[in-house]
C-alpha cells in the first residue's frame, strides 16, 4: 500500500517584489495509509496552506517529489485531479452564480456525469443543509453556508483524497460541527482520505494525524495522545473558590506568568471552564505553584488550589511555540478594581434596531459597557454581530434607538468620538506600501498628535508591539501575525479609552491569541474598554461579560460564569452556545417577519 | 517550443468539460449584465464620438467671396461658394472690403476674381486669387482644398474644362473631401480593439482576483478548456460588438463601401477573434483585472489609433517609429479596411491582410493557453 502523503527533499519557493521567498528547503514527511484524517496545523506563514496546494497539485515544487497515495500531483493528469477534492481557503466560487450551478460546474469538472447527476447532487444538498438555498447567488450565502458549499464541491465527484484548506476558518461552531458531520459521513461511506489544515487544535486532535509546522519545518507529527505526553508533568489548574471574583483573577494571575516575571514557575494561562489552566515551569508542581502565587497574590491565600490536569492538544502547541524573547510590561494594576459594578458607563446602547430594506439586521438590542470592561459579542454568521459592532462605532446610523459613548450620543457627536476609539478591523487595512514607523505616524497624525510627544508613542509601540525589528519593511511583507499587531498598535497610538476589535484573531493560532489576550487584558486593566467579537468561543472566557445574539436579538446577555453555569456543572462556552442557538431556533423561524 | 504544444495538448479538449465551461461563462455574463454594456453601447457611443466629433474637417469655414456681378461667369461661381455646406460665405463688392473682413477675422478667406476673369476663361488661363488668414495653418491648407473643390466644379459647370481656370484639383475616391469617411473607415478597427481586448482582458485575470482559479486548476479541465471556452463565448460577444459597430457606423455615416459585404464581415470576424485572443493573453499575464484593462488600452488601443496609418499616415513618421506600425497587426486590418471601403478592389490584398491577422490570432491564443497552463496545470 503506498502512503497517504510521502514527500522527499522537497524545496518550494516563490517570487515577491522580486526577491525568492522560500517556504520549503529539502522537506521530508511520510504518512502511512492507515491515517484516514491528518491536520496540518502551526501558526500564520508556516506553509500549511502551502503544502496542501503543493498535495493537490496547484502548485509546481522547485525542486524533491511529492506523492499523495502513490500519485504524483499534477494538475493538467485528469487521473490525479479525478482522484482528488481540493477546497481552497478563498473557497473559489463563482459568487453571482447559484448553489446548484457551482456545484454542477465543479462536480462536473471534477468527472461527475452521467443522467443521475442532478440527483446526487440533490441529495448531496440536502445533507449539507442548502437544498432550501439551491438557486441563490452564493454570494448571498451566510459564511457557514459558504463553506458547507465549498465542501460540497470538493466531495460532489467522490474523490479518493480531499484535501480542504482551514474548512472552518470563521464558521460559529454550530456550522462547524455541522461541517464536520459532513466531512466524517463521507469519510465514513467513501473511505477516502482527508487531509486539511486548521487553527482549531481540538480539530486537530480529532484526527488520526497531527502535524505541527512552523517555518517550514516540522515541528511535532503523532497522533495528539501521543503528542500529548510530552506535557505530561506540566499542566495543572488553579481552581478559585466562590468567594474570589473569577475575571479579576485571571487578569491579575496572567501579569504574574513568565511573561512579565522572570522569576515564575508559570508558563501559560488560559481561563478554561471556570478554572484558570496553566502550563508551569519542568520540575515545577503543585506546591511550588501554589506558594508562588500566594507570594505574588497575597490576598488571594486560601481562596484557591492548585490541581494537576491531564494535557490537552493546545498546551503541547503552547509548549512548542512559547519563547521568552520579548519580555513584556506588567501593567499598572493599582487602578484594577474587582467589580465594574460601580465604574462609569462609557457605552450605553438603548434600544438600537437596523433595518436594511425589509430585512431586520438588529432588533432592539440593549446594553451597557463599563470603564475597563472587556466585552464580547458572539453569536452564530448572519446573527446581527458586525452590524451591531458598526453601530456602536459611528460607522452604521441605527434605524431606530441610540447610543451613547462616554456620554456623547452618536447621532449628534460622531467626530467628537474619534479620538476616544480605537478600531482593528478584520481585515488588515493598514497602507499596504508604508512601513510600521510611517503606517504609525499617519495614524498618529490623524488623530491629532505631532512632534516629540508623536515620536515619543511610536518609539513606545515599536518596542511594546516588538515592531522595532521590522519597522522599516512596508506592512504587506510583514507576516500576518505581525501584521495583526500592527493593526493593533496604530489603533492604540492615540490612547483611546474605548477599544474595538473585530472578529481579531480570526485564523490566528493559539500561541498568537494567547499574546493578543495578554495585551488585551493589561489595556483593560488600565482603564480601556475593550469589545471583542470572536468566532473562538473559549476567548469568551477572558470577557468579563459578552452576549450572544442570532438573528439580530441577544438571547444572552452576562459573565462566563453566569451564562454557562448549569446545576452546578460548568459548560463550555462552546457547548452553552450550541444549546442556545439550537433552543432559540428551535422556538421557530421569524427571520424575515 | 515542441515540449510546449505537446504540454498543452496531453489530452484533447473533451466536449464535455468544454460545453460545462462554455454553459458557465455563458451564465457568468447573464448574471453581469455590465459586459453587455461593453458589447452593446460603448460601440455606439465609440461610433458618436469617432463620427462626429473627431472631425478633420472645420466646416462652415468664413470666406468671403469678391464678386461684382458683373458676369455670369462670376455669379456662378459666388453661387457655387454661396450653396456649398463648407462655406459661411459672404459676398463683397470690393476686395478692400474683403480685406477689413479678413484683418477684424470675420472671414478666413478671400476669394477673389480677375477683373478679366470672362476673358481669361474664354482664353484658357483664368486665375482665381485666394487671400488666406496664414496663422491658422492647418485651417488654411484645409480650405485651400475645399476651395479648389468648388472652384473646379464651378468650372466644370462653367464648361470650361480642367484647363480653364489654373489651379484644378480633383479627389478619387472621396469627393466630398469628407475627412469621417478616411478616418472612420480605419476607426472601425480602432473600435473593435478597444471593444474586444476589453472584453478578453477581463476573463482570466478575473479568475485570479477571485481564486477561482485555484479551485479550476483541481478540477480535470486542461488549461487549453478553460482558455478556449472563454474565447469562444467572449468572440460571440465581442463579435456582436463589432457588426453592432459597423451597422451604427453605416446607419449614422452611411460611408460608401465599394469592396465586398462578405469580405468586410469576414475580416472583422478574425480581427474581432484575433482582439479577444489578444486581450486574453493580457489577462493572462497581468493575472489582475485593474492591470489586465489598462495594458489592454495601452498596449492595445493606443498604437492601434497612433501606429496604424489610422490617422497620421506611417510615410510620414520616422522610421524607427515606422517599423514598429509594420509590425502591428492592426496596420494591416487598418489598410484592408481602405480597400475594401474606399477603392473596394485588390481582393487578393485583404485576403492575406486576414489571413495575416488569424495568423496572429492564433498565436495570441497559443501563448495565453500557454501562459495558464504553466501557471496552474
Amino acid at each position: 500500500m503506498n502512503p497517504l502523503i510521502e514527500i522527499k527533499d522537497l524545496t518550494y519557493s516563490y517570487h515577491r517584489d522580486r526577491r525568492a521567498v522560500s517556504v520549503y528547503k529539502d522537506f521530508n514527511l511520510e504518512i502511512p495509509d492507515t491515517c484516514r484524517t491528518v491536520c496540518f496545523m502551526g501558526p500564520d506563514g508556516a506553509g500549511k496552506s502551502t503544502l496542501l496546494k503543493i498535495l493537490s497539485g496547484v502548485l509546481r515544487v522547485n525542486k524533491g517529489t511529492a506523492r499523495l497515495g502513490g500519485m504524483k500531483p499534477e494538475s493538467s493528469d485528469p487521473a490525479f485531479t479525478g482522484a482528488v477534492g481540493y477546497m481552497s481557503q478563498q473557497l473559489g466560487l463563482y459568487g453571482e452564480l447559484s448553489v446548484m450551478d457551482n456545484l454542477r460546474i465543479f462536480s462536473g469538472l471534477r468527472g461527475l456525469s452521467g443522467k443521475d447527476a442532478d440527483e446526487i447532487l440533490t441529495k448531496l444538498l440536502e445533507r449539507v443543509g442548502l437544498l432550501k438555498f439551491r438557486d441563490y447567488a452564493s454570494d448571498s450565502l451566510s459564511g457557514g453556508m459558504k463553506q458547507k458549499l465549498g465542501l460540497a464541491c470538493a466531495i460532489a465527484a467522490s474523490p479518493k483524497f480531499i484535501i480542504l484548506d482551514e474548512p472552518t476558518v470563521g464558521v460559529d461552531p454550530v456550522s462547524r460541527k455541522e461541517l464536520w458531520a459532513v466531512i466524517a459521513d463521507y469519510i465514513k461511506e467513501s473511505g477516502a482520505r482527508c487531509v486539511f489544515s486548521s487553527a482549531y487544535l481540538e480539530e486537530a486532535a480529532a484526527s488520526d494525524m497531527t502535524v505541527m509546522l512552523e517555518n517550514g519545518r516540522i515541528v511535532l507529527k503523532g497522533r495528539a495522545e501521543e503528542l500529548c505526553q510530552s506535557a505530561r508533568n506540566r499542566t495543572f489548574c488553579v481552581c478559585p473558590d466562590s468567594r474570589i471574583p473569577y475575571t479579576p483573577t485571571v487578569r491579575r494571575l496572567m501579569f504574574c506568568s513568565r511573561h512579565y516575571d522572570v522569576k515564575s514557575p508559570i508558563y501559560d494561562i488560559c481561563p478554561r471552564l471556570g478554572r484558570i489552566d496553566l502550563i508551569a515551569k519542568e520540575g515545577s508542581d503543585a506546591t511550588e505553584i501554589t506558594s508562588f502565587i500566594e507570594n505574588s497574590l497575597e490576598d488571594l491565600s486560601g481562596h484557591f488550589r492548585v490541581e494537576k490536569r491531564a494535557p490537552r492538544l493546545e498546551d503541547v502547541y503552547i509548549l512548542n511555540t512559547l519563547d521568552f524573547k520579548h519580555m513584556l510590561k506588567k501593567p499598572d494594576l493599582s487602578s484594577l478594581s474587582l467589580s465594574h459594578e460601580n465604574e462609569k458607563v462609557v457605552i450605553d446602547v438603548k434600544g438600537i434596531c437596523k433595518k436594511f430594506g425589509r430585512f431586520t439586521a438588529v432588533r432592539h438590542s440593549d446594553f451597557k459597557v463599563r470603564r475597563g470592561e472587556i466585552f464580547g459579542l458572539l453569536g452564530p454568521n448572519g446573527a446581527g454581530k458586525t452590524t451591531t459592532f458598526r453601530m456602536i462605532c459611528a460607522l452604521l446610523t441605527p434605524t431606530e434607538g441610540e447610543v451613547t459613548v462616554n456620554g456623547f450620543n452618536l447621532r449628534t457627536a460622531k467626530s467628537d468620538l474619534r479620538e476616544t476609539i480605537g478600531y482593528v478591523s478584520q481585515k488588515f487595512s493598514l497602507y499596504r506600501r508604508l512601513n510600521s514607523a510611517q503606517n504609525l505616524e499617519y495614524f498618529g497624525l490623524s488623530y491629532g498628535l505631532s512632534g516629540r510627544k508623536l515620536k515619543m508613542r511610536i518609539e513606545e509601540l515599536l518596542d511594546e508591539f516588538s515592531l522595532r525589528a521590522v519597522k522599516d519593511v512596508p506592512s504587506m511583507q510583514l507576516p500576518f501575525g505581525l501584521q495583526r499587531q500592527l493593526s493593533m498598535a496604530c489603533a492604540l497610538i492615540h490612547r483611546p479609552k474605548i477599544l474595538f476589535l473585530d472578529e481579531a484573531t480570526s485564523g490566528a493560532d493559539p500561541m498568537a491569541r494567547r499574546n493578543f489576550w495578554n495585551r488585551i487584558c493589561a489595556l483593560s486593566c488600565e482603564g480601556t474598554s475593550v469589545i471583542v467579537t470572536t468566532h473562538f468561543m473559549d476567548e469568551a472566557e477572558y470577557c468579563d461579560r459578552f452576549l450572544i445574539q442570532d438573528r439580530g436579538r441577544i438571547l444572552v446577555l452576562g459573565s462566563p460564569e453566569e451564562i454557562c453555569k448549569r446545576e452546578g456543572r460548568r459548560l463550555s462556552i462552546e457547548e452553552a452556545f450550541v444549546e442556545l442557538i439550537a433552543k432559540s431556533r428551535a422556538g421557530g423561524d421569524d427571520r424575515d417577519v | 517550443m515542441f515540449n510546449a504544444l505537446k504540454e498543452i495538448f496531453r489530452r484533447l479538449p473533451s466536449p464535455r468539460f468544454m460545453a460545462i465551461l462554455i454553459k458557465k461563462e455563458i451564465l457568468q455574463i447573464t448574471k453581469d449584465r455590465s459586459v453587455l454594456a461593453v458589447v452593446l453601447i460603448q460601440p455606439l457611443v465609440l461610433v458618436i464620438i469617432y463620427g462626429y466629433a473627431i472631425r478633420m474637417d472645420v466646416k462652415p469655414i468664413e470666406t468671403a467671396v469678391v464678386c461684382d456681378y458683373q458676369s455670369a461667369l462670376q455669379k456662378t461661381l459666388a453661387d457655387g461658394f454661396l450653396g456649398s455646406a463648407y462655406f459661411d460665405t459672404t459676398v463683397v463688392g470690393t476686395l478692400g472690403q474683403a480685406r477689413d473682413l479678413l484683418y477684424s477675422h470675420k472671414v478666413n478667406n478671400i476669394v477673389a476674381l480677375d477683373p478679366g476673369f470672362d476673358e481669361a476663361i474664354a482664353h484658357g488661363n483664368a486665375q482665381v486669387m485666394v487671400y488666406q488668414n496664414g496663422a491658422e495653418a492647418q485651417l488654411a491648407e484645409l480650405s485651400r482644398g475645399y476651395i479648389n473643390a468648388v472652384i473646379s466644379q464651378s468650372a466644370q459647370k462653367l464648361g470650361a474644362g480642367s484647363g480653364g481656370i489654373t489651379v484644378v484639383t480633383r479627389n478619387w475616391f472621396n469627393e466630398a473631401n469628407t475627412s469621417s469617411w478616411f478616418l472612420l473607415s480605419g476607426q472601425y478597427i480602432a473600435i473593435i480593439t478597444l471593444v474586444c481586448s476589453f472584453l478578453g482582458s477581463f476573463v482570466i485575470a478575473r479568475e485570479w482576483d477571485r481564486g477561482t482559479m485555484e479551485s479550476l486548476s483541481s478540477t480535470m479541465s486542461s488549461a487549453l478548456e478553460i482558455v478556449m471556452s472563454k474565447v469562444m463565448v467572449y468572440f460571440i460577444l465581442g463579435f456582436t460588438g463589432s457588426m453592432i459597430t459597423l451597422i451604427f457606423g453605416q446607419l449614422f455615416l452611411d460611408i460608401p463601401l465599394r469592396g465586398s459585404v462578405i469580405l468586410l464581415v469576414l475580416l472583422i470576424a478574425v480581427y474581432s477573434f484575433e482582439m479577444i485572443c489578444f486581450g486574453v493573453l493580457i489577462s493572462a499575464l497581468c493575472k489582475n483585472q485593474f492591470l489586465a484593462s489598462e495594458y489592454a488600452i495601452i498596449i492595445g488601443c493606443l498604437p492601434t489609433v497612433l501606429l496604424s496609418g489610422m490617422i497620421f499616415d506611417l510615410r510620414g513618421v520616422s522610421p524607427g517609429i515606422r517599423l514598429i506600425g509594420n509590425l502591428i497587426p492592426p496596420t494591416y486590418a487598418v489598410e484592408a479596411m481602405r480597400v475594401l471601403f474606399l477603392s473596394g478592389g485588390d481582393t487578393l490584398k485583404v485576403l492575406l491582410d486576414t489571413l495575416l491577422q488569424f495568423i496572429y490570432a492564433v498565436v495570441f491564443l497559443f501563448l495565453a493557453v500557454y501562459k495558464v497552463h504553466r501557471d496552474c496545470k
